[in-house]
């Protein structure tokens, strides 16, 4: 997708400005920040961006730089919705310029066509992960680590019966066991990207 | 409830793309304004991510999800780290309830009423000498004083007895455990036999080993009685693990087997025509167990380095594309073998256009193929139990 990228660029203080527009408190204000990138990274999705963490980024540039020439922002989110659209309209107009991108990640290599090494790199990656991943489990409290792979794990039979029962013995809405599931599997999700980081550091 | 069920209906609807464009604004609008909304959005995201990786969803609404949703490379990612996240899971709970069947074993791995008895057997397999007992060593009636002994020590009997019993167990015990780990090699075996031989969606089940070669699919599943892991009657698994109720080796079920129909990879072979009719020779029937599409295409040519295939729709819509493939050598011919995920499939002809490099670097067009994509129903899953 094409996307004219400002030529102004996001300073440490501009970034700090952005980010006290979220908060004043440092920390919720990261928080707040992530809440509201992960929220154009589903509306850049779910208008078929191939790119929708460049998309995202860019939105945050631009809207950093109108805090930083002085415009005064009542709505944080608001505003930053009003320019995720205005940057996807513009994005749209170059579209059809442009030739069409095929996505050649997708494509997985053929048995004839792969490079062992590659195989062999991605294979190593994977069992990283996999390890980030039980380190991540074991650093969570029993109940949740039970709760979290009584959730997800395969059973041999549909899971959403499964997981009525457990809505039901735990005493609570299906709706209410589906929202802790998602905001644990977040935050697993943040805490193996960070042990991978940690290992990728390390070597 | 009706409220949730409405938006859990808007969000899918948003996620599949069927919202129009005033409706697809008002729900943006709601999701930057309300975090608890959008909260409830991702949730309802990852469960749909979620059904389809199970293969959960009904028929319709999966064709939905993979023409829409799965058309962006960042979505198929996410759908790729939902069914790792699965089987990492799964494999996490195996490695738990087999260390808990370990446990069980090296504790006694018996029934309350067992463990008991063989606590008070096991002092008694420290057996006192004939001579000690006073038992008479007159050879010609050792059976005789074999039955005194009997007779007279009446607490042997039971102590010889459990000692017995305390050996063959343990023997179930170890035979089970070897099976175990068979099992989890296995698994093992197969997630990692996924991660080396393709990137294609396999399997979001890592305790089904997934034979390509022979088309078939057999899931083998201990049926070990833990509480964790038994599905009809979950119970905490908390409490399960503070008041241990492990059966007895040998009151355990024998394994099931899972045999489920070979449509797991939709295989195709097609030659290079000059015309564009469909028949049953270039139609690929897909269903919804089909987990993986091969195309091989064959040609007669000169050798290139190398070999470009490009997946377009007969009105010209790119599909999808894979470079630097080599050609395998059969006889006189040669071909190339794509592999791809059903999911960028329809209902619809498709044309594959297959080009190779020469050394020195053009490209040369060999030819078009031309096929059918159909797609039907699933299959149910059958269970037996074999035969001993």
């Amino acid at each position: 997708m094409a996307l004219s990228k400002t030529v102004w660029t996001l300073t440490p203080d501009a970034f700090e400005r952005l980010l006290s527009s979220f908060d004043s408190d440092r920390e919720y204000a990261g928080q707040k920040y992530e809440n509201t990138r992960r929220k154009l990274l589903e509306f850049f999705e779910a208008r078929g961006s191939h790119t929708p963490d460049e998309h995202a980024d860019e939105t945050f540039n631009r809207v950093a730089r109108k805090i930083v020439e002085g415009e005064v922002i009542e709505n944080l989110n608001n505003y930053c919705y009003g320019v995720a659209r205005f940057l996807w309209m513009e994005a749209s107009r170059g579209r059809a310029k442009e030739p069409v991108v095929l996505d050649d990640d997708h494509a997985p290599s053929t048995v004839s066509g792969a490079d062992d090494e590659e195989r062999e790199q991605l294979r190593q990656k994977r069992e990283q992960r996999l390890e980030c991943f039980e380190e991540c489990l074991r650093k969570l409290p029993n109940e949740t680590r039970t709760f979290i792979v009584e959730y997800y794990r395969e059973e041999n039979g549909l899971k959403i019966e499964q997981r009525k029962q457990q809505a039901a013995r735990l005493n609570t809405s299906l709706n209410a066991l589906r929202l802790r599931a998602s905001r644990l599997r977040r935050e697993l999700g943040a805490c193996i990207n960070s042990c991978l980081s940690c290992i990728s550091d390390d070597s | 409830m009706e409220q949730q069920l409405a938006f859990e209906e808007t969000c899918e609807r948003y996620l599949l793309g069927e919202l129009s464009k005033a409706e697809r604004e008002q729900f943006e609008e709601s999701y930057f304004a309300d975090d608890a909304l959008f909260d409830r959005f991702l949730a309802v995201k990852d469960e749909l991510l979620d059904a389809y990786a199970r293969g959960e969803l009904a028929e319709e609404k999966r064709t939905r999800f993979a023409q829409h949703f799965l058309a962006t490379a960042p979505r198929r990612q996410q759908l790729d780290e939902t069914q790792e996240f699965i089987r990492a899971v799964t494999a996490f709970s195996t490695k738990k309830d087999k260390g808990k069947a370990m446990i069980a074993v090296a504790s006694g791995g018996l029934s309350g009423r067992q463990s008991d008895a063989v606590g008070t057997a096991l002092p008694a397999m420290h057996v006192p000498s004939p001579m000690a007992l006073g038992v008479t060593t007159d050879k010609s009636s050792w059976w005789k004083s074999l039955v005194d002994f009997f007779k007279l020590r009446s607490f042997a009997l039971p102590t010889a007895l459990a000692a017995a019993l305390l050996l063959i167990l343990f023997s179930g015990a170890l035979v089970m455990i070897q099976f175990q780990t068979d099992v989890v090699r296995l698994e093992v075996d197969y997630v990692y036999k996924n991660i080396e031989n393709n990137n294609i969606a396999p399997s979001p089940v890592p305790a089904t080993h997934n034979s390509s070669a022979a088309n078939t699919n057999i899931a083998v599943k201990s049926t070990s009685k833990n509480p964790a892991n038994n599905n009809q009657t979950p119970t905490n698994t908390n409490a399960a693990s503070s008041n241990p109720t492990p059966k007895s080796p040998t009151d355990r079920e024998p394994p099931v087997v899972t045999v489920r129909p070979p449509t797991h990879i939709a295989s195709i072979m097609l030659l290079p025509v000059a015309s564009r009719d469909i028949n049953k020779a270039n139609t690929l029937q897909l269903s919804s167990d089909t987990r993986a599409v091969r195309v091989g295409l064959s040609f007669k040519n000169d050798d290139y380095r190398n070999y470009n295939a490009k997946l377009t729709t007969v009105a010209g819509a790119s599909v999808w594309q894979q470079k630097t493939l080599k050609a395998d050598i059969g006889g006189a011919n040669k071909s190339v073998t794509l592999q791809f995920a059903p999911a960028l499939l329809r209902q619809q002809d498709y044309i594959v256009t297959l080009t190779g490099q020469t050394a020195a670097g053009q490209t040369e067009t060999i030819g078009e193929y031309y096929f059918r994509v159909e797609r039907s129903s699933s299959q149910n899953k059958q269970t037996q139990t074999p035969q001993p």
